[in-house]
């Protein structure tokens, strides 16, 4: 024992490294699990990591604040910060329910001089901070600045990072709701930046742009390989296109213009032909097939989502893209879509088809793609009838999927319900999926099904269930198995307050929570019984339509205080939880 | 022990004698692969012999055994093709192809004998022998005692677990 002491705290030899020379082995160790595990080593290994950390991604900005960030990581060169929880994409939360990213970028300009790479999603990011990022001591090294489904700002408000950020290599709004105030920031880029990479505004309602900025740009940007702009017309940008030798990813606009003319204007635009990628191309219909056609069979990346191609169109497009790899599309693909890209596009390995009330996807389409995408690593689906044997097929031939996302959506009638079987033969063909959504109809799961979910998706970090399950049974069933299990979405579920409860102490993984409309005949007594330590819950009471919501994250701070007079946070102190409890309409009149 | 760099260039010899007072004798441009024996020699010449009061025979051996391999890739030979990088790789793969003590201890040697190179390789092949593993096998592949009191490990736990990917 005094010998084992006596050595401590070096290797055998009874020496410990130099805080030097493990930050030189540290260099070659970045993964953040392994950082991870070697944080944990002993006190010299942790200050070492804390010294010689490049990059944190922090998945939910209140589960820490920026001042432990900044005590914790010495020198980051790079941070990605996620705001508001993923029900923010769908219109769920309250208006102002949060997600500031203020405080942050205060903090980062504070301590992080050397910042390259700032990655925010979902925050709420007003025109100030921005102005803040471009007068930050960091300004000058940022290289990649990500504002990922992030509003509150507007394009003014781009104007000061395009003046001061000059090594800027990435610019990108992608998703985020703007406010269009002028193109003035894109006149300043591409005056003052010539090392631009990756530009992406493709922002819908984004159109007062100068496309001679545009052409400046795409002259002096050598290195520009991606380029996604908001409703600027495509014919309209064709000629600045010519200028770059270097883009391999095009967000190409919009065909309003074009869809009043014929055949014979699309045919005469020739895109660059060393394209990878096209995305973009809002509202153009099937007479722009032609300009595509030519440099389909290169196309690894497609996004189709904003057109109005016909299936017979798609049909054709897809016998030419063999090499492609990742698609987005909307559900007006149709199943006979579906069956060509089965046949032709073999190395596909992201599928995403969204919701469109015009076109409808059926298990027809879905054992199509399955029996010839068998690379598909993800799949994200919205049909409108589905059935057991077609998700056995998933399960069959697409043996690498990790992420399944089925949406099902109309009120046909399903003649399969319910689909236990189907989800367990898909996930015991799927072990490695660790995303999982599945948003039914009530009696599309049955608290069975549930059980299989817990007993074959081993692998589950994130999983949404919409309108699954039939009682607490069911999820206690999933909850006590999914021990991976680290985000958890609920919505429309006949799960009760005691089920919640213990589904949260059954998961040991578990970080977040996020539930939407639960069976609420207690009114929310039973969630005391979540009162534990470094659990935070809020609860958004319901208004109007919107059912109530309930978000239970862990955290090594105490619960945020930007919250909205719409959100009530439990305090320490379980009594005040009684006090701010809805009035128990159901229990007062069920239960006088 | 003796350790030859180029044997057609009469060269001047260094000596050297470890932790455990064995001597080793080595061309003047094998010992130069080290800053701190460079700047020896430079000070007291080559008629001293140099202790190393703190590396043990098996590792300056093994040291000893990079420095004239890569003192020998650094001549040009007219009979003989020069080494490519690419056979310099595979020799140096298999030159840290060692166990993981071994590798801690060539550390501690090529720190204290500044061989940058070498250093580089060896704070290599440890982060080879770190990724994918928990805290609890780092500690036990590299003798390294736990000092965190129970409090301590719990707060790194929270904070690994919910606050900071």
């Amino acid at each position: 024992m005094e010998f084992e002491r006596r050595r401590a705290p070096g290797a055998g030899s009874g020496i410990p490294l130099s805080d030097e020379t493990l930050a030189c082995v540290l260099k070659y160790v970045e993964n953040w699990q392994d950082r991870a595990a070697v944080s944990l080593v002993c006190q010299q290994w942790r200050r070492v990591d804390g010294a010689t950390r490049k990059f944190v991604t922090i998945s939910y900005m209140y589960s820490t604040n920026p001042e432990l960030l900044t005590r914790r990581f010495k020198r980051l060169e790079g941070v990605k910060i996620k705001g508001k929880p993923r029900a923010e994409e769908y219109g769920l939360l309250v208006p102002n329910w949060g997600g500031y990213a203020e405080p942050w970028i205060r903090e980062l300009g504070r301590v992080y001089r050397g910042l390259q790479t700032l990655l925010l999603r979902r925050c709420q990011v007003s025109d100030s901070d921005l102005e803040l990022i471009a007068s930050s001591p960091f300004h000058s090294v940022l290289q990649v600045l990500h504002l990922h489904k992030c509003a509150g700002f507007s394009t003014s408000g781009l104007l000061p990072v395009a003046k001061a950020c000059r090594s800027l290599r990435t610019l990108s709004i992608e998703d985020s709701n703007v406010n269009d105030e002028g193109g003035e920031w894109l006149h300043v880029l591409a005056r003052h930046n010539t090392v631009l990479e990756v530009l992406n505004f493709a922002v819908l309602g984004l159109e007062d742009v100068d496309v001679a900025d545009l052409a400046l740009l795409l002259e002096k940007c050598k290195s520009l390989v991606s380029l996604k702009v908001g409703e600027i017309e495509l014919v309209d940008m064709v000629g600045a296109l010519g200028k770059s030798s270097s883009l391999l990813e095009l967000g190409a606009g919009s065909c309003n213009y074009l869809n009043d003319e014929d055949s014979r204007v699309y045919a005469s635009i020739s895109l660059p032909l060393q394209l990878t990628s096209l995305s973009g191309l809002w509202s153009m219909g099937d007479f722009g097939l032609c300009m595509i056609l030519p440099i389909a069979p290169n196309l690894k990346k497609l996004d189709l989502k904003f057109t109005f191609l016909s299936r017979k169109a798609y049909c054709q497009l897809f016998s030419q893209c063999h090499s492609l790899e990742e698609l987005q599309i909307r559900n007006g693909v149709g199943d006979e879509g579906l069956e060509v890209l089965g046949k032709s596009c073999k190395s596909l390995r992201r599928l995403r088809i969204e919701h469109d009330e015009a076109g409808a996807i059926t298990q027809r389409g879905v054992v199509a793609v399955a029996q010839g995408c068998n690379n598909l690593q993800q799949l994200v689906l919205y049909v409108s009838d589905i059935s057991n044997a077609a998700l056995a097929m998933v399960g069959q031939g697409c043996p690498h999927l990790t992420d399944f996302r089925l949406v099902l959506t109309g009120t046909q009638h399903v003649v399969d319900l319910p689909l236990d079987d189907g989800f367990k033969l898909l996930l015991k063909g799927c072990p490695n999926i660790s995303k999982l959504a599945v948003y039914l109809r009530h009696g599309g799961l049955t608290d069975k099904g549930m059980s299989y979910m817990g007993d074959f998706g081993k692998n589950l970090k994130w999983v949404l269930l919409g309108c699954t399950g039939e009682s607490d049974i069911g999820l206690a069933n999933f909850a006590y198995k999914a021990q991976k299990l680290e985000r958890l979405e609920i919505r429309d579920c006949p799960f009760g307050e005691a089920g919640l409860v213990a589904a949260v102490v059954a998961m040991s993984s578990l970080k977040f929570l996020w539930v939407q409309g639960y069976r609420a005949p207690e009114a929310g007594y039973q969630l005391l019984g979540l009162a534990r330590p470094w659990l935070n819950i809020e609860i958004s009471l319901p208004s109007g339509t919107m059912p109530g919501q309930l978000i239970a994250h862990y955290a090594i701070v105490a619960a945020r205080n930007d919250y909205p007079p719409d959100v009530k946070v439990l305090v320490e102190e379980t009594e005040e939880l009684e006090g701010m409890l809805p009035p128990c309409t159901n229990r007062r009149t069920v239960d006088p | 022990m003796h350790f030859q760099g180029s044997p057609n260039m009469a060269e001047k010899r260094v000596k050297l004698i470890s932790s455990d007072n064995d001597e080793f004798e080595v061309d003047e441009a094998v010992a130069f692969e080290s800053e701190t024996l460079r700047n020896m020699i430079q000070d007291t010449g080559t008629n001293v012999p140099i202790s190393i009061p703190n590396v043990s025979s098996d590792i300056l051996a093994k040291v000893l055994e990079y420095c004239s391999y890569h003192a020998e890739t650094m001549e040009t030979h007219d009979d003989k093709p020069p080494i490519t990088d690419a056979q310099i790789r595979e020799w140096d793969a298999d030159f840290v192809d060692v166990h993981p003590a071994t590798l801690y201890s060539l550390i501690l040697a090529a720190n204290y004998l500044n061989i940058k190179n070498l250093l580089d390789l060896i704070c290599q092949a440890v982060a080879n022998n770190i990724r994918g593993k928990t805290a609890v096998e780092i500690r036990k592949i590299l003798h390294i005692q736990d000092d965190f009191t129970y409090e301590e490990e719990m707060e790194i736990r929270r904070e690994t677990k919910w606050a900071f990917d």
